[in-house]
């Protein structure tokens, strides 16, 4: 296997492994939204008592999976725009959901909260459950900064796992599944290595250089040849969810988050229910402007004021400090701080270390110099400027011609660019426009 | 640094919109962003980026260019740093000027065509052409073609070959001697080594080259200093080795296929190997220079990676076809900026040949 390109953004605040207690939430604050979800159809009324895993909102446009309550309460609909505000919380006196349909256990996913998990490799988008892969890919190994480790989701999980993944592979038809695995991860993948074992004719174990972003689902897709419409992705905790949703009656109402990154006070794992409030994790109350970070640093959304808690997607938060002091003389200084792509720092000289990164551009909007950077760390072998250059010039069909549907969005192009374009943003912006017009189309 | 922030907090509403200064703003901008980097944060993903920005890509150049210039002014004395003062002060109000025209800010590929384009010169040249080669550089050779990043050749060569062409006997009859002006040789001019090569047959020994010893322009001479140089860039990646190298490997094959076939009086006529004929021609002249610091411009070369090897061998080609066939002792400039010309061509070549192969393979 020839792997191309790639690169670690080495960022101060890697969570520590094992996970952390966290304070019991007074009330949960569940998004209406999330980064590919929009629950429009409100099935609850303003005052209603709900009990635990019952359907709160349903998202009609993607095979309407629903939002669940992750405890028992109180709606309120008036508290906040945009949510729905769970209060007089008290621990479910059972928390398990019947299964409604035996036969179709898509549909039961779809029902206990863990479909929205699944996406499409080709698109991003959810799945549809009455369709099935070839290929379920898994990563196992996370290699953008930050996101749960495999280490401690699998602690004490692994016969969990591979019960999962049985039925998984079940459900979907046979579909086979691929598990994506830093080649230095030495731990996990002995720790795999009974499950693989046992399962070894529809299981294989994919071993990537442990650099960014050579977890993605995608690239693992193309680098196996897998045909992207036929390949769906999902992640640890979903395995391990959908056992518990379909074999204990669970429904996924929790999720293990990593919060990490420079401004995190402990960089840690914590179990939390959808809508926990950002105001008990400690959020937007220190002196220091933050930005938190739904997702990782690459790739992630920015989580605006008007979220208040937990959404349903969300598997790790990162905290990064808010530029706002401007550097002296950046430009000649030495940095030894500084860790660049490029050797233009003196840091080359230095062992490897983490950055204290801020939001900081560092540095100045510049046309394209053709440095050649962004295609040297492209792990798909496509030339990123040279397709900006096409759909800036409003040339789609030119950018198709050189292979811009291979871009997996990992926007390392964008985080090396000396002219600080950001390629990445008009990259999604172009893909959301092509997906927006076939879904117009069908 | 608090007090100099200060400063130009109390400058700048002179410079916004409604400012008596408003038309100088980029002006103001450039010197204030250069103390502090502009207060611009990222907006969406990535939210974090790389460190070296264009400020720095282009100072690492110099940086490379350091050897050469000291280098310089210790063989041809303090008039270098005159030359180099005049060409950053008429090429940068060209750039200012067009800068505050166009509203854009001004971009820092100037301070590398300013310093290039006075190391390309012979040291003895009088500081008006300094300043009208500069100017036509930085005017006709890039701002007419909308200004950084959008140049088809390198400025710094453009300003050259146009006063090659306007003021021949003055671009020809500069050669001082290195360390003439401080009274460490007799001879206050003497004959380039590719000029000696073509007229009298006579090959400078390499080691000369290596150190400057012989004549040439102000920055080819000290042509160790061009290979640390040159490295250096290619190490901190801000150039890719694969124009320099391609050009420079290929400038001693052709150069050696010279010698062995005897195209030049000096092997055919016996006493010099064609190993030494292309060892000369790869130190002769300003091939390192150029290699290392002109054809690998990356605005102005190809971006595709075997357009950047075939552009290379294309330089290397002209270069010793030029030195061996043509009236001229020099082919480097020429070379560059025919190759430069071709650019555009080679990538668009390379690109139809790369998609088209993945397009047939699909279907």
């Amino acid at each position: 296997m020839k792997f191309d390109g790639g690169y670690n953004v080495m960022l101060e605040g890697a969570p520590s492994a094992g996970i952390a207690t966290y304070q019991k939430p007074e009330v949960l604050y569940l998004p209406l939204f999330s980064e590919s979800l929009d629950f429009s159809l409100v099935l609850v009324e303003h005052g209603e008592a709900v009990t635990k895993g019952q359907i709160l909102a349903k998202d009609p446009v993607n095979y309407s999976v629903p939002l669940l309550a992750p405890m028992d309460g109180t709606v309120n609909l008036e508290q906040a725009e945009r949510h729905i505000t769970l209060e007089n919380l008290a621990a479910a006196k059972d928390g398990t959901v019947a299964l409604e349909d035996d036969d179709n256990q898509c549909q039961n996913l779809v029902r206990m909260g863990v479909w929205s998990s699944f996406a499409r490799v080709d698109s991003g988008r959810i799945p549809d459950p009455e369709n099935n892969p070839d290929t379920l890919v898994i990563p196992i190994s996370r290699l953008e900064p930050f996101f749960p480790n495999a280490q401690t989701l699998l602690e004490n999980a692994l016969q969990q796992f591979g019960a999962g993944l049985d039925l998984l592979h079940k459900m979907l038809d046979d579909a086979e599944i691929l598990l994506v695995c830093g080649e230095s991860d030495a731990d996990i993948k002995s720790q795999l290595g009974t499950v693989i074992a046992e399962r070894s004719s529809w299981i294989t174990l994919f071993e990537v250089p442990d650099l960014y972003p050579f977890d993605s689902p995608a690239l693992a897709a193309q680098l196996n040849n897998l045909r992207p419409d036929k390949t769906w992705t999902i992640d640890i905790q979903a395995v391990l969810a959908a056992r518990a949703a379909i074999e204990d009656n669970h429904p996924f109402v929790k999720r293990i988050v990593s919060v990490s990154g420079p401004m995190a006070n402990a960089p840690g794992h914590h179990q939390l229910p959808i809508g926990y409030p950002f105001s008990d994790l400690g959020f937007r109350n220190g002196s220091v402007p933050q930005r938190i970070v739904n997702g990782g640093v690459l790739t992630g959304s920015t989580i605006d004021d008007s979220q208040l808690g937990l959404d349903c997607s969300c598997r790790a938060l990162n905290l990064l400090e808010e530029m706002t002091e401007r550097e002296v003389l950046a430009f000649v200084q030495p940095g030894f701080n500084k860790r660049s792509y490029s050797n233009t720092f003196a840091s080359f000289f230095k062992p490897l270390f983490n950055e204290k990164f801020t939001t900081a551009l560092r540095g100045e909007a510049r046309p394209c110099v053709f440095c050649g950077f962004c295609e040297n760390v492209c792990p798909v072998g496509i030339i990123p400027h040279l397709i900006y250059r096409y759909l800036d010039h409003d040339r789609p069909e030119d950018a198709y011609r050189v292979e811009f549907d291979k871009c997996i969005d990992c926007g390392l192009c964008s985080y090396v660019c000396v002219s600080k374009i950001n390629h990445l943003e008009l990259f999604r912006a172009e893909r959301l426009r092509a997906i927006t017009e076939m879904i117009e189309g069908e | 640094m608090k007090w100099l922030s200060d400063l130009f907090d109390s400058f700048r509403p002179q410079f916004e919109k409604r400012g008596n200064l408003a038309f100088l703003k980029p002006l103001y901008e450039a010197i204030e962003f250069i103390f502090f980097y502009p207060p611009a944060r990222t907006a969406t993903a990535p939210h974090v980026r790389d460190p070296l920005d264009i400020k720095r890509y282009m100072t690492i150049v110099i940086v490379a260019l350091l050897p050469s210039i000291l280098a310089s002014i210790w063989f041809f004395g303090p008039r270098i740093l005159l030359m180099i003062l005049v060409s950053y002060a008429v090429g940068g109000l060209v750039e200012v000027i067009f800068a505050c025209i166009r509203k854009t800010e001004i971009h820092e590929g100037f301070f590398v065509t300013g310093i290039l384009f006075p190391l390309i010169l012979p040291p003895a040249t009088p500081l008006w052409v300094v300043a009208v080669g500069i100017f036509f550089g930085v005017f006709f050779g890039k701002e007419v073609f909308g200004g950084t990043g959008h140049n088809i050749f390198n400025p710094a060569l453009v300003g050259r070959l146009f006063v090659t062409i306007s003021f021949p006997t003055i671009l020809t009859s500069g050669w001082t001697t290195p360390g003439a002006w401080r009274g460490a040789v007799d001879a206050v001019s003497s004959a380039t080594p590719m000029a000696m090569a073509k007229t009298q047959a006579v090959l400078t020994p390499a080691a000369d080259l290596l150190m400057g010893i012989p004549s040439g322009s102000v920055g080819e001479t000290f042509r160790l200093g061009i290979i640390v140089g040159g490295v250096f860039l290619m190490l901190t990646r801000v150039s890719n080795w694969r124009v320099p190298v391609s050009y420079l490997a290929s400038v001693f094959v052709f150069a050696f296929i010279a010698g062995l076939l005897g195209w030049s009086p000096i092997t055919a006529e016996g006493g010099t190997s064609a190993f030494g004929f292309a060892l000369f021609h790869l130190l002769g002249g300003s091939v390192l220079f150029g290699a290392m610091f002109m054809s690998c411009d990356p605005v102005t070369s190809p971006f595709t990676v075997p357009g950047k090897f075939i552009f290379g061998i294309g330089c290397g080609l002209l270069t010793v076809l030029i030195r061996v066939f043509s009236g001229y002792v020099e082919g480097v400039m020429f070379s560059i900026v025919i190759m430069n010309s071709f650019t555009p061509l080679i990538d668009h070549v390379v690109l139809q040949l790369r998609y088209r192969s993945a397009e047939t393979q699909e279907s």
